[in-house]
């Protein structure tokens, strides 16, 4: 009964519990090195929190580094990335509101999985910068902001063509699984 | 026993049944769930209230009474999930919270969580405020936290923070999708 | 810690195979099997020219993957899934030839392949 009426208020508003998320960023560009932020919102109403890769804040997935070769970016959620990735990120900038901002460690119980900032954010963007490969020289036409399109919280958009290569953006969900691709050709 | 459970699920399908009615409304309704999740080794002790971020003086000022079987209000340690989804269902929480203290304008009074005087001051507040203290196992008081949303709290004069790190424990305020969260974190 | 330490050993070992092709070390890449193979080959070729988002599809208020570009996951996708020892039927009756159930699980069979290769060239190292 006590379940019933919590139901009624928190069906409304309670919405990722308990999806099985991925970021999986696969570079398959020979040219261009990768260097973005990655984050993840909530996309229940209101983008808050909101939590973006802090150490290193830009994450630098190398040319050609993709599912073809196992070097792509796996990121499952905020802790085990750090353990499982062969990418680590060990921290994050976690924003509750519009006025507060704070650093969190990987494994730090307020971003663990199941819990409700985990819960309440899927992957979302990328700013990206491409940099030719093993240099630190960007290719200033190939960068933006790339990720799930019409979202108010970000602006960003789901494909980028350029000259020197493209980047896109998309999803592919069944049930609760929700694995988000993020692949520069 | 029987008869009491039978009573609950009645007054509990009452309870549904006023909700769903006001549920065209819901989206203005100044009550949202509350959820606190203490994932620290503390026990948190103090004063949980929740007030109306329009009225003078915050009025109606609603201040939890202790659950039981504590003196205090108190949420023990490594408790997560403790939920007042509006404080005239407090009593159903993990944590019951069996009364309130009311203060108005025209004065102060206890009811019970299910009174009918309770519908109104439930619909009227917001969660404002948990001032605690945090004990150790040996009883011991280790910090001073005044967590809550201030832009709330204010109107019934209590300064709050949404974040604060004490000397074993970190506690945070927020709210997703209007739904509000205290979460206390050991620390470092 | 030991094995953050020998994770992050084995991401530079990563990079540094990257780079030079031909010596004899032992990758993912060398060890994966065909199915999985021409699994990432379907990610890859969503790049293609031909098999990029046309403007209806970028038209669309969404970021999931089109019916059309997901069908050319689909071949690869029941081929890994088959390789498990899956049936034919099984497998329809699983997902019921629904496109995303069908990668999803080959997505989910390739992960674990990955990280299974991943960790049997920890323990060879």
């Amino acid at each position: 009964m006590k379940k019933l009426l919590t139901v009624i208020f928190i069906a409304a508003v309670s919405l990722i519990h308990a999806q099985n998320l991925k970021l999986i960023v696969n570079n398959y560009s020979t040219t261009f090195d990768f260097h973005g932020t990655l984050s993840a919102h909530n996309f229940g109403g209101g983008c808050y929190p909101y939590v973006t890769t802090n150490s290193p804040a830009m994450v630098v997935v190398p040319a050609n580094a993709n599912m073809n070769n196992g070097n792509e970016l796996v990121y499952a959620n905020f802790k085990d990335q750090y353990v499982n990735s062969l990418y680590p990120n060990a921290s994050w900038m976690v924003q509750l509101s519009a006025a507060t901002s704070i650093v969190r460690a990987w494994n730090h119980a307020s971003i663990a999985p199941g819990g409700v900032i985990s819960a309440n954010t899927k992957w979302s963007s990328s700013q990206f910068q491409m940099y030719y490969a093993g240099t630190s020289t960007p290719e200033p036409s190939f960068s933006g902001l790339i990720g799930e399109p019409q979202d108010p919280c970000t602006g960003a958009i789901s494909n980028i063509s350029t000259p020197y290569g493209d980047v896109e953006w998309f999803n592919i969900t069944t049930g609760n699984v929700d694995y988000s691709y993020l692949q520069i050709y | 026993m029987w008869i009491t459970l039978i009573y609950k699920f009645i007054n509990m399908k009452k309870l549904i049944i006023t909700a769903l009615l006001f549920c065209g409304v819901c989206s203005f309704a100044q009550s949202t769930p509350l959820m606190i999740n203490n994932y620290s080794k503390l026990r948190l002790e103090g004063r949980l209230m929740a007030c109306s971020r329009i009225n003078t003086n915050g009025y109606p000022v609603a201040f939890a009474a202790p659950n039981p079987p504590y003196g205090v209000y108190t949420v023990p340690p490594l408790t997560t999930d403790v939920e007042y989804v509006t404080l005239n269902t407090s009593g159903l929480s993990s944590q019951p919270i069996l009364q309130w203290y009311i203060t108005t304008a025209g004065g102060s009074n206890t009811y019970n969580y299910n009174d009918p005087a309770m519908a109104g001051v439930s619909s009227s507040v917001e969660w404002a405020m948990y001032h605690f203290v945090t004990k150790d196992d040996q009883g011991n008081g280790v910090d001073t936290f005044m967590m809550g949303n201030p832009m709330v709290s204010n109107m019934a004069g209590f300064s709050t923070n949404f974040n604060q790190v004490g000397t074993t424990a970190e506690a945070e305020w927020f709210s997703i999708s209007g739904m509000v969260y205290l979460q206390v974190y050991d620390y470092p | 810690m030991k094995k953050t330490i020998l994770l992050a050993a084995f991401a530079i070992l990563g990079l540094v195979s990257c780079t030079n092709e031909g010596t004899a070390v032992n990758t993912v890449s060398s060890m994966k099997t065909p199915q999985m193979e021409n699994f990432d080959k379907a990610f890859k070729s969503l790049g293609e020219p031909q098999n990029r988002p046309t403007e209806e599809e970028r038209k669309r208020n969404t970021s999931e993957l089109s019916d059309r570009r997901k069908a050319l996951l689909v071949p690869a996708s029941k081929e890994l899934i088959l390789s498990t020892g899956v049936t034919e039927s099984e497998l329809m009756r699983k997902t019921g030839g629904d496109m995303s159930q069908i990668i999803v699980w080959a997505t989910q069979i390739y992960m674990k392949k990955s990280e299974d290769i991943r960790n049997n060239i920890k323990a060879e190292n």
